[in-house]
């Protein structure tokens, strides 16, 4: 087997199993907004914009995930040729951003806008550069801020900078053909740099320094995750991209003339994924917390509060930007902001307590799963009827304070079953993954 | 059914994949301060029994599951407070320091907190009390999970494969520890290494694709009765 398939099954699962599931995910979302003819235009840069972008983040997600790196370490000791190596692992990585993240993304924004084809093949270039530009970057700028890699080359850093800055400068300001030619270029000096640079960058983990507590301290699970979210920058990266979210939010709405629409705002500011996978990012964490007793008080209902505080912090800030924006603000949207954190708070808990992800290879798998949008869902339905009727705001209330006694007053663990009899073998398959 | 064991399994039955069993037919009992060693080759069960015995698989089928000659599911809370796992490898709570990961599994139990300080130092872990544990070397890590669960004392402790990542000082004081637990609860333990089961258990238990091959008590534990078990399997 060569380093390629290595990667390939690393990343998309045996037989390209994601892939396959990522183009056909794609087809199904082009044919079934194409053929409902709901119609949207998009502008052709944002399109090209939004496919390097997104691309981008999910490349830079992908190499940075603690897993990538547990798993490249051992593959990385195999006595393979480095630029062999580079090549097959930037290219697994590529493919399984580009099939699987990006394209159902490219699939309905295409179906939405009809783009013509100079565009789609624009938008393709847009993913190759930012699956070229991106591990480039990654590894420059590892490479500057590392302890262990001894690559401090302010030219590289520079170049690719300016490579990333020519990408951005091509799509806004210039036409297709010459933003084609800035892309081309910018992906030579990307491939440059990926082979001036240290294969072993990719393993590297920004260490910090330790902290080393001297006195005896208490445990605290609260604590502990806020230590967490510090300690991986994706979930804090998450939670400031959430408040920018929420402070542009009422402007769109406000576009909209629509009185209601901002009620929009509280429904989807639920979605924070990586706060709301905790656990089932951390597999070992979520053994212990199952083995540990008093874990629905010790861990799940302090998590849910964890989430709440969050929650609540976002709904303030977009609260404060209708506030300014609009010069008022009804009483209705307050409560439905504060019940919205709540409300995404305890279903996050649920969820993350009773079905944690299991089975994710990189942490990109996991905070695309199609869990993430089950919560904003909710609480977008609940918020659109508070919106709606008043008096749909005294309901959800009077459901939210079952809600909390039922979940706080639980003491059980997960899928937990109560065998009365033994004798009639009542353990029944139940898989784990 | 009444027993004076701890615990008391009958006829279990586990597996992944339904119909491909990693263990069956497996009967295990578990006597008020006994050190039972489970040994055996790779693939032979003995990380998938203490997984099932600590709630984490279910996936499993039993004729009766007795704790105090009680019935109970692997899952109830009174179980869950009677035993401590330590598993082979063990890298949850990595943000807390050891003082801290200590602390909250204490707390978890509903006890008061002992003073580890004489297991900290037989472990040799003094510099590494304040250092959160993603910070520790595997060794390291074990020693606070094993630590940690000497100073628990809880009714039952079980440890999967114990002396793995250990230097040669810390397993010399792990087996002194295990040694003498008799004289605070039941012991568990598997094990790949045979001296750490010949010099600790009061009974042996040697298992083969999934089922118990031979037992082993009190004087029958010598390195050639289990040797002679474990190569019959080859």
């Amino acid at each position: 087997m060569n380093s390629f398939k290595v990667f390939t099954k690393e990343y998309s699962g045996h037989d390209c199993k994601k892939l396959r599931s990522g183009a056909l995910l794609s087809v199904i979302l082009f044919c079934s907004v194409y053929f409902s003819e709901i119609k949207l235009p998009i502008a052709p840069k944002i399109m090209h914009l939004m496919a390097f972008s997104f691309t981008a983040g999910i490349m830079l997600q992908t190499l940075s995930s603690n897993k990538n790196r547990e798993s490249l370490s051992e593959i990385f000791t195999l006595p393979f040729s480095e630029n062999k190596l580079k090549a097959s692992f930037i290219t697994a990585v590529s493919l399984y951003v580009a099939l699987t993240k990006t394209l159902p993304l490219l699939a309905l924004l295409s179906a939405l806008g009809t783009p013509a084809v100079p565009e789609i093949l624009m938008c393709a270039e847009c993913i190759v550069t930012a699956c070229l530009l991106t591990p480039a970057l990654y590894l420059t700028f590892t490479g500057v801020f590392s302890d262990t890699a001894g690559l401090p080359v302010p030219a590289k850093a520079i170049c690719s900078v300016l490579a990333a800055a020519a990408v951005i400068y091509g799509i806004f300001m210039t036409d297709d053909l010459s933003c084609a030619c800035i892309m081309a270029v910018s992906m030579i000096v990307s491939a440059a740099l990926i082979i001036k640079s240290d294969i072993y960058l990719f393993t590297v983990q920004s260490r910090g320094s330790a902290r080393i507590s001297k006195k005896r301290t208490r445990a605290g699970i609260m604590g502990y995750m806020a230590r967490r979210m510090k300690a991986n920058p994706s979930y804090l990266t998450n939670t400031v991209f959430l408040c920018a979210f929420a402070c542009i939010l009422p402007v769109f709405f406000r576009s909209m003339n629509m009185p209601v629409s901002v009620f929009i705002g509280p429904g989807i500011l639920t979605l924070n994924t990586p706060l709301c996978t905790m656990l089932s990012s951390d597999p070992d964490t979520k053994t212990a917390v199952r083995t540990l007793p008093s874990q629905a008080s010790g861990f799940r209902n302090r998590y849910c509060i964890f989430i709440f505080i969050f929650n609540l912090f976002i709904q303030l800030i977009y609260l404060c930007a209708v506030r300014v924006i609009s010069g008022g603000i009804q009483p209705e949207l307050i409560a439905a902001s504060v019940l919205a954190s709540l409300q995404g708070a305890l279903l996050s808990a649920w969820l993350e307590w009773n079905f944690p992800v299991h089975g994710w290879k990189t942490e990109p798998d996991l905070w695309h799963h199609p869990r993430k949008y089950i919560v904003p869902s909710i609480t977008f339905i609940l918020v659109m009827a508070a919106g709606t009727v008043p008096a749909a705001l005294y309901a959800w209330s009077a459901i939210l304070v079952a809600e909390l006694v039922i979940f706080f007053g639980a003491e059980k663990m997960p899928r937990n079953f109560i065998v009365k009899d033994y004798n009639d073998i009542s353990f029944k398959n139940r898989s784990m993954k | 059914m009444k027993t004076n064991d701890l615990l008391n399994i009958k006829n279990l039955g586990v597996w992944y994949t339904k119909g491909k069993p990693v263990i069956k037919g497996l009967d295990l009992d578990i006597a008020p301060g006994e050190i039972t060693g489970l040994i055996g080759l790779n693939g032979a069960g003995k990380t998938t029994l203490i997984k099932t015995i600590s709630g984490i698989l279910d996936s499993f089928t039993a004729d009766s599951i007795l704790h105090d000659g009680k019935s109970f599911s692997f899952r109830d809370e009174a179980f869950k407070m009677s035993r401590f796992v330590v598993y082979s490898e063990d890298h949850s709570f990595g943000e807390l320091t050891f003082d801290e990961y200590c602390s909250y599994v204490f707390k978890s139990y509903k006890k008061p907190e002992t003073d580890t300080s004489g297991l900290v130092k037989g472990f040799h872990f003094e510099e590494y009390t304040g250092v959160p544990m993603k910070e520790l070397s595997m060794g390291n890590r074990k020693k606070a999970s094993l630590i940690t669960a000497f100073a628990l004392r809880p009714e039952l402790l079980i440890l999967d494969e114990p002396v793995n990542g250990l230097d040669f000082q810390s397993t010399e004081y792990l087996y002194k520890q295990i040694y003498e637990y008799r004289t605070c609860g039941s012991l568990l333990f598997s094990s790949h290494i045979l001296e750490s089961i010949c010099l600790t258990s009061d009974r042996v238990i040697v298992l083969e694709n999934g089922t118990i091959s031979n037992t082993f008590k009190g004087d029958e534990i010598t390195p050639e009765q289990v040797r002679g078990a474990l190569n019959e399997q080859l």
